[in-house]
């Protein structure tokens, strides 16, 4: 079974006298434990297919199933339910709140779930050491290199145990050394079982894929499963 | 998320602005301060007003009776245009002692000026009064030292003061003023008693006052016009039936209404609406100061919600619903001016207490005013609060992110 099911997705921007069709009905399946990256120049619709995968958004059109449920049809409140327990998010500009440490950062989607102090900090804890930053818990952002940031925001991103991860180009703003080591943990996390797609426009970072989905104009130019290069 | 929840977050995005938070928390600290402190001692004015009042002897059966018409000038008013020329002698008090069952004590009073000489030492009074010896009785504990003058000694036109603290201190210094001959416009006169301490009350001192018999004062400034007399009914029931027979006996002998009867009730009524007004006055202005800290929290909260962007949308992105970006930020506003009324009451209770010892006047902090603090402050940071809050909770993820 799929953990992600994407039907006719289509998403359209009215901006009055200019309207644009970033999505025009995509249909793909996402299997557990698969590790997807969706490429496509500038302006082919990956960011905006990643925040309706996401949930951060709501489609013209189109169904998307994440974990069997049509997410679409539910409350904005049940959306960010599912943010919460069901997707972990890691953004290309770290996103993450300057004035928390690292393990504040982490354990942010649990204050949402309403999880006692205790058991949050456990499991941030837990999460950082999973990206080798058992050692920084308590530093801030602004204290941290470029590639540790992002190990931190992708351990807020496994608090959750979610069923996908999505990336949206997790690389993008890092040195080429930073940039293995996030690949190197999202294929550790995806041997361990994780299901994750990573948006990017990098062909190194999709080689190191399994799958490799190509978008131009909103549309899917190409769909084939690729030998990963393992770092 | 429970609502207390809210609060570490809070906390921890106001300590990060920390001057903003202080600037913002200033308006209401100024807008609370302002109210506890103006209305506590608007409160506190007025009570000491009444208190000098009951211990010049104007208790609640106590009436004024001036010689004087009605004039738009109110109680003072009468009392001014009477010490010029006064209808009142000394035979309408004997008709009103004489006639009025309701009435049970006359005292009437002549004012003049005196110049007061003991050795080589001057003294001019502001108040030298000639009154009948029942003014002890409309007085508590009037004597300090001493005695007061009798009646038989009024009668007698005997030559006897009675005088004020500050007469005593500054004319006769270490030396005690008791029995001493003391010369009053020219006149010798025998100190017989000093008055207890007075406080002054509306620019008046009454520690820089003399007593002496009324059928001496006559003598002295010749005149047998009365100022001001002083009456107290039978009790406080029967005030509104003594000012009846008063009345009735004044107009009887004068066929026209050349006089003013003021009941204490009336007087303190009139206190109590000047006091009122300007109670409401502060009031006011301490609303206006509260409405412009509200204001304050309104314009910088909407800036926060503009700045923060980018973490609604982050918190958005992990899981945070509306109502939880919606509460963070009233919780935040209401931190603010929480924390701002407390201080403004600290900062108004501090003030008052150094006030009240400058003055020499208790000042009591006032709770009603205390509860309006906490009130005001309280709505403030909600009606602050609640516009940024839900222009906050309303953006979609995507859109916050973006920003």
């Amino acid at each position: 079974m799929s953990v992600l099911k994407v039907e006719k997705l289509t998403k359209i921007y009215d901006l009055g006298k200019v309207r644009v069709d970033a999505l025009k009905e995509v249909s793909f399946e996402v299997g557990r434990g698969e590790f997807v990256s969706i490429m496509g120049h500038s302006g082919s619709g990956k960011s905006t297919l990643l925040h309706l995968l996401g949930c951060l958004d709501r489609p013209t059109s189109g169904s998307i199933y994440l974990d069997g449920k049509e997410v679409f049809a539910l409350s904005d409140n049940d959306l960010a339910d599912i943010r919460s327990r069901k997707i972990g998010f890691v953004f290309q500009t770290f996103n993450l709140l300057n004035r928390y440490t690292a393990l504040e950062n982490v354990e942010l989607p649990l204050v949402y779930q309403g999880v006692e102090k205790e058991e949050r900090a456990k499991r941030a804890v837990k999460a950082l050491e999973q990206v080798e930053l058992g050692n920084r818990v308590n530093h801030k952002p602004v204290e941290l290199s470029g590639g540790q940031v992002q190990r931190v925001a992708i351990a807020r991103a496994l608090i959750t145990n979610p069923v996908i991860i999505l990336a949206d180009e997790p690389t993008g703003n890092l040195d080429s050394q930073a940039t293995r080591e996030i690949i190197k943990i999202f294929q550790k996390l995806n041997d361990a079982g994780a299901t994750i797609v990573v948006v990017t426009h990098e062909k190194e970072v999709a080689q190191c894929t399994k799958r490799i989905i190509y978008f131009k104009d909103g549309q899917i130019l190409s769909d084939e499963n690729i030998k990963q290069v393992v770092l | 998320m429970n609502f207390w929840s809210f609060f570490p977050i809070a906390f921890k995005a106001l300590f990060t602005s920390r001057l903003r938070s202080f600037l913002t928390m200033l308006g209401i600290v100024i807008g609370v301060f302002v109210v506890i402190t103006l209305v506590t001692i608007a409160e506190g004015a007025k009570v000491y007003i009444f208190e000098q009042l009951n211990s010049f002897g104007m208790g609640a059966n106590t009436m004024a009776v001036y010689g004087a018409e009605e004039s738009e000038e109110g109680v003072g008013g009468g009392m001014m245009t009477a010490m010029t020329k006064s209808s009142i002698t000394t035979n309408d008090i004997k008709a009103i002692a004489n006639q009025c069952p309701s009435v049970s004590l006359v005292v009437p009073a002549i004012y003049g000026a005196g110049e007061l000489r003991y050795g080589n030492k001057k003294y001019q009074t502001s108040i030298a009064c000639g009154c009948t010896a029942g003014y002890e009785k409309l007085v508590k504990n009037l004597v300090a030292k001493g005695r007061f003058y009798s009646e038989a000694e009024d009668d007698s036109r005997r030559r006897v003061v009675f005088i004020g603290q500050s007469v005593a201190t500054e004319l006769f210094g270490g030396v005690s003023p008791l029995n001493e001959k003391v010369k009053i416009n020219g006149v010798s006169f025998t100190v017989v008693g000093i008055m207890k301490k007075m406080s002054s009350m509306m620019g008046m001192d009454f520690n820089d006052m003399i007593l002496m018999p009324l059928n001496t004062a006559e003598d002295l400034f010749d005149t047998k016009e009365v100022t001001e007399t002083w009456v107290a009914a039978t009790s406080i029931a029967s005030v509104p039936e003594a000012q009846k027979e008063i009345k009735a006996v004044l107009l009887a002998r004068h066929r026209k209404v050349d006089f003013q009867i003021r009941t204490s009730k009336e007087m303190l009524g009139m206190i109590d609406s000047v006091m009122g007004a300007f109670t409401m006055v502060v009031g006011a202005i301490a609303g206006i100061s509260l409405l412009v800290g509200g204001i304050g929290i309104m314009n910088i909260m909407l800036v926060a919600v503009t700045e923060r962007f980018r973490e609604i949308g982050i918190r958005k992105a992990v899981g945070a619903k509306s109502r939880d970006i919606f509460f963070q930020f009233l919780v935040e506003a209401l931190i603010v001016a929480g924390i701002g009324g407390a201080v403004g009451i600290f900062l108004g209770a501090v003030v008052i207490f150094i006030v009240s010892r400058i003055i020499h006047v208790g000042l009591p902090l006032s709770w009603v005013s205390v509860f309006w603090g906490i009130l005001l402050s309280g709505a403030v940071g909600i009606t602050a609060g609640v516009y940024p809050a839900i222009r906050a909770a309303n953006f979609s993820p995507v859109e916050a992110l973006r920003k």
